[in-house]
């Protein structure tokens, strides 16, 4: 019995599927969110970021702005989320020298996430 | 800030328009969104800017899903740039209150008209050169596309199919060290601006690294998200980011994209250029306009 050969674009494919699935999840809390705050409800102003549970609660009880906003994080998630795939599809393939790369943007993101919301 | 519905419909229009550009032209469509979002529809700046930021990573996401699967943009070649962009990001932020942003939009006025007469006229070596690669021909049908160039290509070379040239087409990435130093300076003036900073990397893997200007164009728009995210986020965190005029502009850049990656298969490199050496123009223009401004304020 001999293995299945490798799909030389595999890492192409978990990529693109990460992508895609950030923006789907994004679009849809964004549509839904202007679709509640067109219904009826007006979002705050100038309001600070609020904690990622009470965007969660509120999103869940439908409410537009926590949607949307819930939206915007997950399009910020969305590179993040394809380094990482990156990273460990390199390291899966044996290719460390950009596994290495991957992993070091990774970090630095780390550390901008640190100064712009720690 | 209340926006009524039909900003929003403008704003949806505009982000349509903006994600055309990107997946066409490897920017995020932020020099042409933020003057939009402030001299048209009066937003104040930070929003704007804020509003710019979070619609380049859609951009960036939406045209890179595409061209990963298509093989154009050369993942490792962006990965190790992103090294560049994302210190320079991280540094922007740092700096910010350090710099007069209208200064160095002067600065960068200046610096991008060349960039713009070279991009028209293209690099000397367009045509196919042996050395560097060039277009092999039709692709025949049992040949996967994959971005794992040949050994001959080097660490970073690669190849993708460009239909519009009727084959594969195959390049070497020249002067590495040089494109990191610019990666740099495009992800320090993405923290400082707003932009994705798409206008200053494909004129560099153009001209300086030696790569198409469709791969130039598809590896620039797969790092900017990177590039912009490390900047979202602190204006985020300023709380700047408005919820219904980011979620109008997200919104048609992805259905912008989406257009644009198809009418993208068709474009020839040299409308590219050229298209792209206009956009350039016009940038320098904007930059030297609003430096004047400041200065004179």
């Amino acid at each position: 019995m001999t293995a299945a050969p490798r799909d030389p674009r595999r890492i192409e494919h978990w990529v693109h599927r990460s992508l895609l699935a950030g923006l789907v999840l994004s679009g849809l809390l964004l549509s839904a969110g202007l679709l509640a705050t067109w219904i009826g409800e007006q979002p705050q102003d100038g309001d600070h970021p609020q904690p990622l549970a009470s965007i969660v609660a509120g999103a869940l009880r439908g409410r537009g702005e926590a949607l949307m906003t819930l939206g915007v994080l997950a399009l910020m998630a969305t590179p993040i989320v394809r380094v990482g795939v990156l990273a460990a599809g390199w390291m899966i393939e044996g290719d460390w020298r950009f596994a290495a790369v991957a992993g070091a943007v990774l970090a630095l993101l780390g550390v901008s996430l640190y100064l712009g919301m720690g | 800030m209340t926006v009524s519905l039909e900003t929003l419909a403008i704003v949806l229009a505009a982000g349509a328009a903006t994600g055309v550009i990107g997946a066409v032209l490897g920017t995020g469509g932020g020099v042409f969104l933020v003057p939009l979002l402030v001299l048209a529809l009066g937003l104040p700046m930070h929003y704007a800017v804020a509003t710019s930021i979070v619609t380049v990573i859609a951009t960036s996401s939406a045209v890179a899903s595409t061209n990963v699967e298509r093989g154009t943009a050369n993942m490792r070649l962006g990965m190790t740039l992103e090294l560049g962009t994302t210190i320079g990001a991280i540094a922007g932020g740092l700096t910010a209150a350090l710099v007069a942003p209208r200064a160095l939009e002067g600065i960068f006025a200046v610096v991008l008209v060349p960039t713009a007469v070279l991009m028209w006229k293209g690099r000397a070596s367009e045509k196919i050169d042996d050395a560097a690669g060039g277009v092999d021909g039709p692709r025949p049908s049992e040949t996967p596309t994959t971005t794992r160039a040949p050994a001959a290509l080097g660490l970073l070379g690669a190849q993708y199919y460009d239909a519009s040239e009727g084959g594969l087409v195959s390049y070497r990435v020249r002067r590495l060290p040089a494109a990191l130093a610019i990666s740099f300076v495009a992800g320090n003036l993405s923290g400082l601006l707003g932009i994705g900073g798409g206008v200053f990397k494909v004129p560099a893997l153009h001209l300086v690294c030696n790569v198409p200007i469709k791969a130039a164009a598809a590896t620039s728009n797969f790092m900017i998200g990177v590039t912009a995210v490390a900047s979202a986020v602190i204006y985020y965190g300023r709380g700047e980011v408005h919820p219904q005029v980011t979620a109008a502009a997200v919104l048609g850049v992805l259905g912008g994209s989406a257009l644009g990656a198809v009418v993208n298969q068709y474009v020839g490199g040299r409308a590219v250029r050229r298209l792209f050496a206009a956009l350039l123009a016009a940038v320098a223009a904007q930059m030297l306009y609003r430096a004047i401004r400041g200065a004179s304020a």
